[in-house]
This record gives C-alpha cells, sequence and structure tokens, in this order.
C-alpha cells in the first residue's frame, strides 16, 4: 500500500502535478498529460476523503489545499480532453461532439473559477482562460450566441452544507471553503415555478442547439445541471 | 436609528404589519428585504440577497435579513446570470463605504465578465437591485435593472452626497 503524502509535503508535491502537466500538455502529449492528472486524483482523494492530518486549524487548511488541486486536475483533465477533441478540424460538423465539447468547456471553466482565487500560477490560468474563451468565441462563430434553458425555482427550506443550519441563519458563504469542504446550499424544499429562455443563462451548458428540433417543431434541451462539480472527489 | 419614521416607507411599514416591531428595526444599520417588499402577493427573497447580507454582517455591519427579522420565506432562484440583491435599506449611511466594497465583491464576477468581454455575443449579467438610503433629511431610492458597474458608481455618488 502506497504510503500517505506528509502533511509537509503536500504543498510541494500539488505544485508538482502544475509544473508536469504544463509540460506535457505544451509538448501536446495528450495521453502523459491525462496520465499525470489520473493518478494525482488517485493518490489525493483518499487523503482528502480520510483526514488524516486531524481537524486543527492547520490540517484544515491542508485539506482546503488538497481539495483546490483536486478540482484544479480534474480541470486539466477537462482542458487535456478538449485539446484532443477538437484536434480534428471538422468537429464542428458532428453535433454530438460539438455539444460534447460545449459541456466539457463549461466544467472546465468553472472548475477554473473555482480555483482561481486560489491561483497559484497566475501566468498559467490566463493562458488557460485564454485558450477557453477563444473555443467559446468559435462555437459563437460556427452556432451563433445561443439561447438557454434557465429555469425558475422557489426554494422553500435550504440547509447549509457545513452546519446543517438554515442556510439564511448562518455565517458560511457559499461558495467559500471551510477545512477542505467548499459551502453550499442544499434545497431541502423547493418548487419548479417555469423555464425561461434566456440569452445569459446561469448555467450555460443548457443551451438549446437547432439539431435537437424535430420536424414538428418540439426540441429537447438541458433545464438545469445537477451534477457537482466536484462530485468525482467522492464517487 | 434615532428619528426613523415607519410610516413614511412602505417596506417598513410592510414589515412592521408583519409583526416585525419597530425597535427591532431601528437596531440594524440596513435591512436587506424581499424583492417584492412593495408589492402585494408571496414575498420571495431575491436569490442573492443573502450571500450579500452575510458578507455585510462578517464586515461588521449591523445587518439583517428576513430570517433575522422573524420571517420564514421562500427564495426565488432564476438561475439566470443576473445577480438580484432584494430590496436595501440602508438605515445609517455611515456604512455606506463598506456596503459599497461588500456589493462590489458579489458582483464583481459580473463586473469582470463585462470587462474581459471579448466579443459582443458572449453573454453577461446584469445586477438587479432596489436601494433606498434613509436619511433624517429625506431618503433616496434607486431602481437598478443594468449593467453591474455602473450601480456601483451610483451608490458612489450616493457616498459623496452624505
Amino acid at each position: 500500500m502506497k504510503e500517505m503524502i506528509a502533511q509537509n509535503e503536500l504543498e510541494k508535491y500539488c505544485n508538482q502535478l502544475i509544473v508536469s502537466w504544463r509540460d506535457s500538455f505544451g509538448r501536446e502529449k495528450y495521453e502523459d498529460a491525462l496520465k499525470l492528472t489520473a493518478d494525482f486524483i488517485e493518490e489525493i482523494k483518499p487523503l482528502y476523503r480520510s483526514r488524516p492530518y486531524g481537524e486543527g486549524e492547520e490540517a484544515g487548511n491542508s485539506y482546503t489545499y488538497a481539495y483546490i488541486f483536486l478540482v484544479l486536475a480534474k480541470a486539466f483533465e477537462d482542458i487535456t480532453g478538449l485539446a484532443e477533441l477538437t484536434s480534428d478540424k471538422y468537429w464542428p460538423e458532428d453535433p454530438k461532439k460539438a455539444e460534447l465539447i460545449w459541456q466539457v468547456l463549461w466544467d472546465a471553466k468553472e472548475r477554473m473559477d473555482i480555483v482561481n482565487s486560489h491561483c497559484m500560477d497566475r501566468d498559467l490560468f490566463e493562458d488557460l482562460y485564454t485558450q477557453l474563451k477563444q473555443l467559446e468565441i468559435s462555437f459563437y462563430d460556427q452556432f451563433g450566441k445561443g439561447i438557454y434553458m434557465s429555469p425558475v425555482i422557489k426554494i422553500k427550506k435550504a440547509i447549509c452544507s457545513i452546519c446543517k443550519f438554515n442556510i439564511k441563519a448562518c455565517n458560511h458563504i457559499p461558495g467559500n471553503i471551510y477545512h477542505g469542504h467548499p459551502c453550499r446550499e442544499i434545497v431541502d424544499d423547493m418548487e419548479f415555478t417555469g423555464v425561461d429562455m434566456v440569452p445569459s443563462p446561469h448555467d450555460m451548458r443548457c443551451r438549446i442547439w437547432p439539431w435537437n428540433f424535430t420536424e414538428e417543431n418540439k426540441f429537447t434541451a438541458r433545464v438545469m445541471n445537477l451534477n457537482q462539480l466536484d462530485k468525482f472527489i467522492n464517487e | 436609528m434615532e428619528g426613523l419614521n415607519i410610516e413614511k416607507h412602505l417596506a417598513l411599514q410592510k414589515l412592521w404589519n408583519l409583526g416585525v416591531k419597530e425597535e427591532v428595526i431601528k437596531d440594524y444599520d440596513i435591512l436587506i428585504l424581499p424583492e417584492n417588499i412593495d408589492q402585494d402577493g408571496e414575498l420571495y427573497d431575491a436569490q442573492n440577497s443573502i450571500t450579500l447580507s452575510k458578507l455585510l454582517k462578517s464586515e461588521g455591519i449591523k445587518c439583517a435579513n428576513s430570517y433575522d427579522l422573524g420571517l420564514n420565506l421562500p427564495t426565488t432562484e432564476r438561475r439566470s446570470n443576473d445577480i438580484w440583491l432584494g430590496q436595501l435599506y440602508i438605515l445609517n449611511d455611515i456604512i455606506l463605504p463598506t456596503v459599497i466594497g461588500v456589493v462590489t465583491g458579489v458582483i464583481g464576477p459580473l463586473i469582470l465578465d463585462w470587462k474581459n468581454r471579448k466579443d459582443l455575443r458572449e453573454p453577461a449579467g446584469n445586477v438587479h437591485a432596489d436601494i433606498t438610503l434613509i436619511r433624517p433629511e429625506g431618503k433616496t431610492e434607486i431602481h437598478y435593472n443594468g449593467e453591474p458597474e455602473a450601480l456601483v458608481k451610483i451608490i458612489e455618488a450616493l457616498k459623496k452626497e452624505s
């Protein structure tokens, strides 16, 4: 059984991921880049979940660090996947591939957003954001700006994922990370009141694609995404 | 707050009708109220109002959201890229600089989206907020639906008035 990384080695180990991935990705060695991220996730995930460093403030910072790097590794995986998927210049002609690329693009961007405020390498992040932005714009060139589904929800009761109290009553801020745990609103009771079609949605994955219309002018489209971007950590 | 005449303010009067005592209201510097507090029908909180109230509290501001005032209301989430802050009742203008800082933080991602927009086809969200600033000499009301940075400038203009 592999030995658990010591707490004082964690930061160095995590930072090494950035150096190694950047090198492989830059040289277009996508298989190597994917293996790096997969190995990293496999190594850090059990550490994050078993919390071997105790529960003090310093240990909490280490779990936050581990969490950030797990999400970053997954973003690297997304970006590597995008590079592979778009290496075929005819990808816009394949609707299913285009849909997949669009989804992975937003997974990557939102994962980058989660780790951005803890950004360790500003140049790399700016470079990756620019690449993602270019891909996004190529979609507008190919398929137009798009219209998106946007549900309207009445949340009657929601609790805080950190303290389990009413989210309106506690001091935890949704999106902030507390000792490695992201604060989330866990909806306990809700009512789905409608769906809008909007040009600027909360979730860009909910795009209505022209090829998903039938001859009777019916269409299928995603209304909301229930998958959390860090779900892989607990799988 | 001394001199606050609840009868002059529809939203505060409505709170009073809902059982929120005047002395409770006066104990706060800012109230983050349901976005439809001045309308008839079921009240609901705006989707970003709770985070806003938490951030204000974390800055040491005496801030109340609907829950703090004893109201058990649902929250409407529209899941669009816009930000809804609800109705902000500023009862003490000393806190304006902090309010500006916190509001700028909450809508910061939208400001960045607008600034980094390289192509007009990229979606960029708007901000929706109703702000009432109550001073002994009168009140100023802002009903805002628009791009994020202009809202910050408008609130800053209120500060200069102080």
